[in-house]
């Protein structure tokens, strides 16, 4: 079952400052690992991706450089930066802490349904 | 690569800045080429591949469009909620500094009372001379015959230039301004002797030109629709007739007839202080008509004629002025005094001042000094008093139109249609209608109280000025 984008929108910064925190990455390599990692669950597009890859790097979360791949093609290959990792760092325990209340709150509910 | 990407690249890049366009495009272009080499590892055919590939992807523009926005600084991403919040802010600084300014400078000026115990006697004084003298050479209380539609016609009937050319010269040899025989020609030839048909009528309404009759059948109560209304009465023609009727005496002086030409004069004088509508602007015209009076007489050697008494006009004039003062203060105290039951009537000049100071303040500010914005001032228990001051009048002054004018509920939804404007304009036309309404928070209140505040003159100066026998 696809996760709902809704859900997706407020962590999808965090997944992306996660994923290049382990390793650099060109946009698509983002993509595949992600659809990867979540067994195509995640149904992020280009159309998200992007813009959010752009802000994270104004914001100066993200770092980008150039480098050839294969057929001479130029791919533009984002890695964190330090301050990059500090929002992640906190992005990372909010989550933690939403998940675990959102787990408590919807357990209650089923308790009080059953 | 396919055309068809190619497109859809370059309507990302239409939406995105230029400064940033080729970098964008380059990494848009790279990471469809390899996807494209990625979904060709599984599929030989290049078209079933490139048409899957573009049915997944988004909309190329709404892409361009998160994309600049990405791209943008903090402070350009959220400059439209920062304007706003700033705007916000600023609003309400400037609301409460206008708030200030009609609290502390403007309300205290515009209800400061003027008259004093002696301006009332002395005022009281002029009243019972006038009362005690025949007001028939003034004034002409029976109305039945109105000379607006005539005065109109006539006026219309010399073309603009004809009219400035015969007031000009007149104006040229009263005052001794370097005038010549052309002048005296033009004064010799003009043909006014329509104004001698006016003995026929016996009062002027003011309301019967086409802007006024134009204006009635669209009543509304838009603030510059009602000042435009009260300042049009106040000109309407009335003036230029004014200035004709001392050509045509002067031009009948000339032909050694000058007794009919000031008996013009003085017709002319009291069909215009027969108008409730004129104010006090219109009494004026009138006054100063009777003034010139003297001016004949002695430039004409006028030995057997004899003049209305100088007294008599500075008595009427005062009494003009003292009234804007009584009735300004029963509206600054919102109390109809009964004081002066007795002297109010039309022939003594009265309704000049309700029709100056009441309506030209109550027309003008009603639409303004209630609340329509947030931290605004509501004043309209205020205006309504104001109003019920202005009701006790009604039976004093007949002033259908302006009671009518006064009662009649804001209509916002109604556009504005300037058929009237002040002369000289209070704002540029294109700045009214934002003044006008409700749209200009804050300030719309603060030009009230500037128009009221305007209003409160020194009104007993001309008491002030007497000399000390007549004190």
């Amino acid at each position: 079952m696809a996760i709902n984008k809704e859900l997706l929108k407020g962590t999808a910064k965090t997944i992306v400052l996660q994923l290049l925190s382990k390793d650099k990455m060109h946009g698509y390599e983002l993509l595949s690992k992600m659809k990867e990692k979540s067994k195509n669950r995640l149904e992020i597009t280009e159309g998200t991706l992007y813009p959010l890859l752009h802000s994270l790097e104004e914001d100066g979360f993200l770092t980008s450089s150039w480098e050839k791949g294969d057929g001479h093609r130029k791919r533009k290959i984002y890695s964190i930066t330090p301050n990059g990792k500090k929002s992640l760092e906190v992005r990372a325990k909010e989550l933690k802490e939403f998940v675990s209340v959102i787990q408590k709150m919807v357990t209650v509910k089923f308790s009080i349904i059953q | 690569m396919k055309p068809l990407f190619k497109s859809y690249l370059k309507k990302v890049c239409l939406m995105i800045s230029k400064k940033r366009r080729v970098i964008t495009y380059t990494e848009l272009r790279s990471h469809f080429l390899t996807e494209f080499d990625e979904l060709s590892k599984n599929q030989n055919d290049p078209d079933a591949i490139f048409q899957a590939m573009m049915r997944s992807k988004p909309n190329p523009y709404w892409l361009g469009y998160k994309m600049r926005r990405a791209q943008q600084s903090f402070l350009r991403r959220n400059f439209i909620s920062l304007f706003f919040v700033f705007g916000f802010m600023l609003f309400l600084i400037v609301g409460q500094f206008v708030n200030q300014a009609i609290q502390n400078e403007y309300l205290p000026a515009a209800q400061k009372i003027t008259t004093t115990e002696k301006n009332e006697e002395q005022f009281k004084n002029d009243l019972n001379f006038l009362a005690g003298h025949s007001q028939k050479d003034i004034f002409i209380s029976f109305k039945s015959k109105p000379a607006d539609s005539f005065i109109y016609d006539s006026l219309a009937k010399l073309s603009q230039d004809e009219n400035k050319k015969i007031i000009k010269s007149y104006n040229k040899i009263r005052y001794n301004q370097y005038f010549d025989e052309t002048d005296i020609n033009t004064i010799k030839n003009a043909n006014l002797e329509w104004i001698e048909k006016l003995q026929k009528y016996d009062t002027v309404s003011a309301l019967s030109s086409k802007d006024m009759q134009e204006f009635q059948k669209n009543l509304d109560s838009s603030f510059f629709r009602k000042i435009g209304l009260h300042s049009g009465l106040q000109g309407n023609g009335l003036a230029d007739l004014g200035q004709m009727t001392l050509a045509y005496a002067y031009q009948l002086c000339l032909k050694g007839d000058c007794p009919r030409g000031l008996n013009n004069l003085k017709h002319v004088a009291k069909l215009v202080f027969t108008s409730s509508y004129g104010g006090f602007y219109l009494q004026h015209s009138a006054i100063n008509l009777l003034k010139q009076e003297s001016y004949f007489v002695k430039k004409f050697n006028l030995k057997k004629y004899k003049p209305l008494d100088p007294e008599l006009i500075n008595a009427y004039e005062r009494v003009n002025w003292g009234w804007l003062g009584i009735i300004g203060d029963m509206f600054k105290k919102k109390e109809f005094s009964e004081k002066w039951n007795s002297f109010m009537k039309p022939e003594l000049g009265v309704c000049s001042g309700v029709s100056q100071y009441a309506f030209g303040w109550l027309l003008g500010s009603s639409d303004l000094t209630d609340r329509r914005w947030p931290l605004e001032i509501d004043f309209s228990n205020e205006i309504e008093k104001e109003k019920a001051v202005l009701d006790k009048f009604y039976g004093i002054c007949d002033m259908p139109l302006y009671s009518k004018l006064i009662h009649t509920p804001y209509n916002q939804t109604k556009p504005l249609e300037l058929s009237l404007s002040l002369n000289p304009p209070l704002l540029p036309e294109s700045l009214q209608p934002w003044i006008n309404e409700a749209r200009a928070p804050y300030f719309r209140q603060l030009l009230a109280f500037y128009i009221l505040k305007s209003f409160n003159g020194s009104y007993w100066k001309v008491y002030e000025r007497l000399p000390p026998q007549v004190n």
